[in-house]
């Protein structure tokens, strides 16, 4: 019990408390401190690294292993990464060597791939969102539809009121308009929220109120 | 679902593909990059004989990406132990190849010659164009050019050898047909006529004319396409009408031309009057290395270039006498060895300036003194300039000229000061009072202009309007044929950006400016610049006024902080304030004893705390910026004794110096002033926490407003173990440090145990290492919390990816192969969020999100079923414990949400009002 919870939450209010107090210190005792808590979080990063691909390649020899469901893309997962670990330490990283070209045309490229998916889920959660099927459903279709118009040639093109009237606004002055105030507000009382939260749960972690994350809330 | 064997077949090909294709593109020949050429060793001169430059030529085109020089006064470690040697390195970078249209022109059939000046180290390149009289004897001696690159190509274009030459060509080739006339703009200009017919004279606007070309323009385009030796005369023609040749072709080779000088500086790093060997090793960006043979050089110890430019003033009417000289090669500044600048006295018969009376010794950055005494026009100086090992040399003796010295005044307020809420590493001079000024810039947007026609026979050359007869041998090649001129017609009115700048330093409170133009209605502005924007002034006088106000709202008394100016707008421009000439130098030294020796950082080694001649130059800065500042490394944090004084230097070159300041130690600082509004709010936040759990401890039931994504949690579960599939938990992509991690890692907690209980399988996928760590412990905690130890499965928990689209791959993978009931998003997210959620979306998953990503926000409202919002996030663990201690902690929060508000509103009724005290109480400065 002592190993597992009270050393952990002494060294959680502690450096909690350490760290609290050196934001307000601007001393050199402090920022040197403050160096060697990052330093530490490096040292401690890198140990978990070799942590987290034993569990890869347990994970993924496991699979294999039991058959699992398509375990043979685990075996690409193990070839792949130990290949381009291999030529990294022999070869080394610059460009032009075989770890840089195997990142750069496969590993950018595949990435690039996943990355493109996003345009077709946009799209499909665009569908999704602006169905007006109630009255805020309506707003948000009808501000989304502003304000995509304001941000194209067209919605300036088709603005004719602002012809006649030339004090009304274009598509692009109300879909700024938009952007600008209400969604500045909602957005900005959001963070807001989100700011006292972090310090509420920060708080809770240092003081040992919230535990949950050790396994127990209890 | 089982996904088909088959489609990992492909998969494992293409990889395989891949690295095959990633090992060939490294095989090959290795060859090492071309050895340089030109390499020579120049001393810098007038040094202590510590600074020399390497230098050599660079060819563009060449694989050579780092030029290593190693040193060494032993040459035997150059040849075996050049691994204990650091290498002074220089790197290039590669040229970005670009194919375009025109890589290569063929020009095979216009028939050029390629001939080889072969004289120094690298050919020097004549093209010649081939005639039936010097065919012959160019087929000999020559190569036939088949192409010309204008463009950076690829090394590997084709299987042509790929060599070096000097010497710089164009390609021109001028447009077909007649050349449309182009329009010249002459400033503030209009048309008026004289005796001798029309001219240009001064106007409000800038003038357009319809132009044709200039005879000399004619005379290039008319010889037709060709390539041309660049000539500087003609540089503009050859860049309108041609493209500079990068690289020439001929049958077997092809020739790179554009080349570069790189440097390699020893400075400090060897002694005079020791030979050294070097040698360069070339590397490529496959790391494939050539050497240079070893060569030496002796660096010497050179005495100090003689004073220039040496003047002496006599004010006859104040009795000041200024001198001042340059005592340094400006471009050589970094390597001066100057001890110290005596001024003397030239006697008489001494024509050899070996003595004279000392006016003066200053140290090495002075470059002007007044000098005391009693002086008539006529009277001889000379300047004799010493290094630090002694040598003297002396400038050519000057004469005292009378004339006319401004007396400037010392700056106001100057003070030194120890820069506030710093770690002791910086010392400040302060000056001037609060100054505001203005600037007006005036723009018509949509300019009308009268057309007029001029007659025949009108050239402009430069800015001018001259007649010339037709065939008039005198027509300049330059001339410009005028056809018609395009006067601007008075705007009625204008788009004026009216702007302020505040001037002050950082010892001065924070003020706001207030603006007006007509003495209409005042604005406000709360930034040190700012401005406001006039769309639509009509011409005429307008009186523009801006003051500044200080914290309360109060105007400033001292005169440069109010602005009042009456323009008259009737053209477009810019108008400025015209800004103080004078500017100030700041002078430094200082002394510190480590270890029993004394240290100096700033100022001379011969500083003497009271004398200012003995100083060092700090900086320079304009009369209106009104501070500088120096920082010191760490080693001399808290320590040392630091003198200032300053000199205030009018355009004329006249100065006046200011009192010593000093000495004067930084001081680390305990607590940092501006951040007292934070730690208010925090000790406030404390309080209320504290009050909260005293109440819940007491047995005070709080009431929580719902929430939908945490009350349909257990849901979620449930649902996951009716169908008997697994819950996946995505714990976001950022690490331990970030607090919606943590907030993710509290509720894992709760899910894990809940999933213990219900006997579901819970599966965590992890982007981080440290995160998985914890992650790992969270739920195998959990399950034991359970009483289900037996149920944890360590492979549950695991790392997934390292990079942000992998991750998203593995887990939607995960999300299609398991067909997960629920899947909870817990943490901070990015571009993989509507991936993750969309692919859980359309395999049916329950889905509950929570994030403070604030942009990804709408994703997850539009793809999951619940989703926490900000806040509601953090919230969460307290909520799914109903633990009194966690609810009251969320009552705290609540009540300093009330707080924020009451400071919002007033903050907004304070500024409207002008009540500026409230503002400021939470304005801080965190930038010193």
């Amino acid at each position: 019990m002592l190993w597992k919870k009270q050393i952990p939450l002494a060294i959680t209010f502690i450096m909690g408390l350490l760290l609290g107090i050196q934001y307000f210190v601007p001393h050199r005792i402090s920022e040197n401190f403050f160096q060697g808590y990052l330093d530490w979080a490096i040292v401690i990063g890198i140990f978990a690294a070799i942590l987290s691909y034993i569990s890869f390649y347990r994970v993924h020899g496991m699979r294999i292993k039991k058959k699992a469901p398509a375990w043979q893309y685990s075996v690409v997962a193990i070839v792949m990464s130990v290949t381009m670990a291999l030529f990294g330490f022999i070869q080394g990283r610059e460009e032009g060597m075989v770890f840089m070209n195997m990142y750069s045309y496969i590993l950018v490229a595949i990435e690039g791939t996943m990355f493109s998916l996003l345009a077709f889920y946009i799209s499909s959660a665009a569908y999704r969102a602006f169905r007006a099927r109630s009255t805020q459903a309506t707003a948000l279709l009808l501000a989304a539809i502003i304000v995509m118009l304001g941000r194209v040639p067209l919605g300036e093109s088709i603005s004719f009121w602002h012809n006649i009237w030339p004090s009304l606004p274009t598509f692009t002055g109300i879909a700024n308009w938009i952007l600008n105030v209400p969604n500045m507000a909602a957005k900005r009382g959001m963070q807001l929220g989100i700011g006292l939260g972090i310090m509420m749960l920060s708080l809770k972690i240092i003081l040992g109120i919230e535990r949950s994350y050790m396994g127990s809330g209890d | 679902m089982h996904l088909p064997r088959v489609r990992a077949v492909p998969v494992a090909v293409f990889l395989c593909v891949g690295i095959w294709l990633s090992v060939l593109g490294c095989a090959g020949e290795r060859v090492g990059p071309p050895i340089p050429t030109e390499i020579q060793v120049s001393d810098i001169p007038a040094d202590d004989g510590t600074n020399v430059a390497i230098g050599w030529r660079h060819f563009t085109a060449s694989s050579a990406r780092q030029y290593d020089v190693y040193f060494s006064s032993d040459p035997d470690s150059l040849e075996n132990n050049i691994g204990d040697l650091e290498p002074l390195t220089r790197t290039v970078q590669a040229t970005i190849h670009s194919i375009e249209d025109s890589l290569a022109t063929n020009i095979e059939d216009v028939g050029y010659y390629l001939l080889l000046d072969k004289e120094g180290e690298i050919p020097i390149a004549h093209i010649i164009k081939a005639t039936p009289e010097n065919r012959d004897s160019l087929e000999r001696t020559g190569e036939k050019i088949i192409a010309v690159e204008h463009d950076f190509a690829p090394p590997k274009t084709d299987d042509r050898e790929l060599k070096f030459a000097l010497g710089g060509f164009f390609r021109v080739r001028p447009p077909e047909g007649e050349i449309a006339p182009t329009q010249k703009t002459i400033r503030e200009a209009t048309l008026s006529t004289d005796s001798t017919g029309l001219i240009i004279s001064e106007g409000k606007s800038d003038m357009l004319f319809d132009v044709g070309l200039s005879k000399r323009e004619r005379d290039f385009i008319s010889k037709g396409e060709r390539v041309e030796p660049f000539d500087e005369a003609c540089s503009d023609l050859l860049f309108k009408y041609g493209r500079e040749i990068l690289a020439i072709v001929t049958e077997n080779t092809r020739y790179s031309l554009p080349s570069e000088n790189l440097q390699a500086l020893l400075h400090g790093q060897i002694e005079a009057g020791i030979e050294y060997s070097y040698k360069i090793i070339i590397i490529d960006k496959e790391k494939n290395r050539s050497e240079s043979e070893v060569m030496t050089f002796t660096p010497v110890d050179e005495p100090p270039l003689p004073a220039t430019n040496c003047s002496a003033v006599l004010d006859e009417n104040s009795g000041k006498l200024l001198t001042t000289w340059m005592g340094y090669n400006p471009g050589l500044a970094y390597f001066r060895d100057i001890d110290r600048f005596e001024i003397r006295s030239v006697s008489e018969n001494d024509t050899a300036l070996v003595g004279g009376d000392l006016l003066g010794a200053f140290s090495q950055d002075f470059d002007r003194a007044i000098i005391e005494g009693d002086f008539t026009a006529g009277d001889e100086f000379y300047i004799a300039t010493f290094d630090k090992a002694g040598a003297r040399v002396v400038g050519e003796p000057y004469a005292i000229v009378t004339g006319e010295l401004s007396s400037p005044e010392m700056v106001r307020n100057m003070a030194l000061v120890d820069v506030k809420n710093d770690d002791g590493g910086a010392l400040a001079i302060q000056w001037g009072v609060p100054t505001i000024g203005i600037t007006l810039n005036i723009t018509d947007f949509s300019p009308e202009y009268d057309k007029k026609e001029i007659p025949d026979g009108y050239y402009l050359v430069g800015n001018e309007l001259v007649r010339y007869d037709e065939g008039d041998t005198a027509i300049p090649a330059n001339a410009l044929p005028v056809y018609d001129a395009h006067e601007w017609i008075p705007a009625e009115a204008f788009e004026v950006v009216f702007r302020y700048q505040m001037y002050m330093n950082d010892g001065n409170k924070v003020y706001y400016a207030k603006l007006r133009v007509d003495e209409g209605k005042w604005e406000k502005d709360f930034q040190e610049m700012g401005f406001i924007n006039l769309p639509d002034l009509p011409a005429g006088e307008h009186i523009f006024e801006a003051i500044l106000l200080d914290p309360n709202g109060k105007e400033l008394e001292n005169p440069e902080a109010s602005i009042v100016k009456t323009v008259l707008i009737d053209k477009p421009g810019l108008i400025r304030d015209e800004l103080p000439g004078q500017y100030v130098q700041v002078w430094c030294g200082n002394k510190e004893i480590m270890d029993g020796e004394e240290v100096l950082l700033e100022g001379t080694y011969n500083l003497d705390p009271k004398n200012q001649k003995t100083y060092k130059l700090g900086g320079t800065r304009g009369y209106l910026s009104q501070q500088y500042q120096t920082s010191y490394p760490d080693s001399l944090r808290d320590m040392g004794e630091y003198y200032y004084f300053c000199r205030v230097i009018d355009p004329d070159g006249s100065f006046i110096d200011s009192d010593i300041f000093g000495p004067m130690t930084p001081k680390s600082q305990f607590f940092h002033s501006e951040k007292t509004v934070v730690l208010v709010l925090v000790i406030l936040f404390v309080v209320f926490v504290n009050f909260f759990l005293a109440m819940a401890r007491k047995g005070k039931d709080f009431y929580l407003r719902p929430i939908a994504g945490i009350t349909h949690l257990d849901e979620a579960l449930g649902r996951a173990t009716e169908m008997g599939r697994p819950i996946l938990y995505v714990l976001g992509l950022t690490g331990i440090s970030d607090i919606a991690t943590l907030a993710g890692l509290t509720i894992l907690g709760r899910v894990a145990k809940k999933a213990a209980e219900f006997q579901t399988r819970l599966l965590v996928p992890c982007y981080n290492p440290i995160v998985l760590i914890v992650a790992q412990e969270t739920v195998k905690t959990a399950f034991m919390d359970a009483g289900r130890p037996d149920a944890y499965n360590e492979d549950d928990v695991f790392f997934a990816a390292g990079s942000q689209f992998s991750y998203a791959a593995a887990v939607a993978g995960m999300m299609v192969r398991y067909r997960t009931a629920a899947n909870f998003y817990m943490g901070m997210f990015f571009a993989e969020s509507l991936i993750l959620t969309e692919t859980g979306s359309m395999s049916g998953s329950i889905q509950i999100a929570g994030t403070d990503a604030v942009t990804q926000i709408p994703f997850f409202i539009t793809t999951c079923d619940y989703t926490l919002i900000g806040e509601e996030l953090y919230a969460a663990s307290a909520y799914l414990s109903h633990d009194p201690l966690q609810v009251g902690t969320l009552k705290a929060q609540d009540m300093l949400k009330v707080i924020y508000m009451i400071v919002i509103v007033l903050g907004t009724v304070s500024m409207t009002s002008g009540f500026l005290w409230f503002v400021n109480l939470f304005k801080i400065r965190l930038e010193q």
